[in-house]
């Protein structure tokens, strides 16, 4: 057998195999390279779905709502809440 | 239906297009525990995660460790990792808390001086606003049935009208019926009694 002209240096990309590619999706050296930029995608598309849906909600409660001190009181929560879920969710990104 | 303390907050009824001498004495909503089912629902789903994360544990990581041919253990990041896509599984949870929530809200009786204003909300983006006057009700029908609707004081409220589409008014699950039926007959009993007024004295 001949010896391949190409690098031997071992591939970022994961083997595509299903125990291999669940092993290396969890391999350091796949993580570091792909897994920030991956996560922060993911992060910004379900952002983007959650300003529509958010949007959408807010329209409602600001067009039928009549002003009610409940809605009021939802639309404060909603956000609030959600702001400190997307904090905790960024940070996990920051950190991995 | 906590008509007073709804009332002090000065709530703005110009979407209802109400006449100038008309106002909201009352709100009909559905009861509560319509809504904890949705929200009991979706606090289950909040652990199925972790569910999940045992089962990968157990089966899956024991079964790739097998057939790598070594021992595989989840890296260091791992928690982390679980951590953001927890918190992506829980703003989807309470997105879906508050959409349905906006459903229940605002599926609502409005009942003024003059007529019933029922929205009826059934998909966020399907709604239904319809008018009755009460002096085209003919009957208003509660229904209490069973031991947690007799209990949670909800049950099922039906108007019937005179109008020759035989349009009745129903809403399912009703916080305390009766005092809405009251309401509606006091209301119904004033315009009638106006009525005769007018009558008497235009003759």
């Amino acid at each position: 057998m001949q010896p391949s002209q190409f690098p031997t240096t071992p591939s970022l990309l994961p083997n595509l195999n299903p125990p291999h590619f669940i092993a290396s999706f969890f391999s350091a050296s796949f993580f570091s390279v792909w897994g920030k930029p991956t996560l922060f995608i993911i992060l910004g598309i379900f952002f983007i779905l959650y300003c529509i849906v958010s949007s959408v909600l807010v329209y409602h409660w600001k067009a039928y709502g009549m002003g009610s001190r409940g809605v009021f009181v939802a639309e404060v929560l909603f956000f609030t809440v959600s702001l400190f879920f997307f904090c905790i969710a960024g940070v996990a990104v920051f950190f991995i | 239906m906590n008509q007073h303390s709804f009332l002090s907050s000065s709530p703005d009824y110009s979407a209802l297009h109400l006449e100038t001498d008309e106002h909201v004495i009352l709100e009909v909503r559905k009861h509560w525990i319509v809504f904890a089912g949705h929200a009991a629902g979706l606090l289950l789903a909040a652990f199925f995660p972790f569910i999940v994360m045992v089962l990968f544990r157990l089966v899956i990581l024991n079964h790739v460790s097998v057939l790598v041919h070594g021992s595989f253990s989840l890296p260091d990041f791992a928690p982390t990792l679980f951590t953001f896509f927890y918190t992506l599984w829980i703003l989807f949870l309470w997105i879906s808390f508050f959409v349905g929530w906006t459903k229940y809200y605002l599926d609502v009786w409005y009942v003024t001086e003059k007529r019933i204003i029922a929205v009826e909300q059934k998909r966020i983006f399907d709604r239904e606003i319809s008018n009755i006057r009460f002096d085209r009700i003919q009957d208003v029908t509660v229904e209490v049935d069973g031991f947690i609707p007799t209990f949670l004081d909800f049950g099922n409220i039906k108007v019937q009208t005179a109008s020759e589409d035989d349009l009745d008014f129903i809403m399912n699950i009703v916080r305390h019926p009766d005092e809405v039926r009251r309401v509606i007959f006091s209301q119904h009993n004033e315009i009638g009694d106006g009525k005769q007024g007018v009558g008497q004295g235009s003759v």
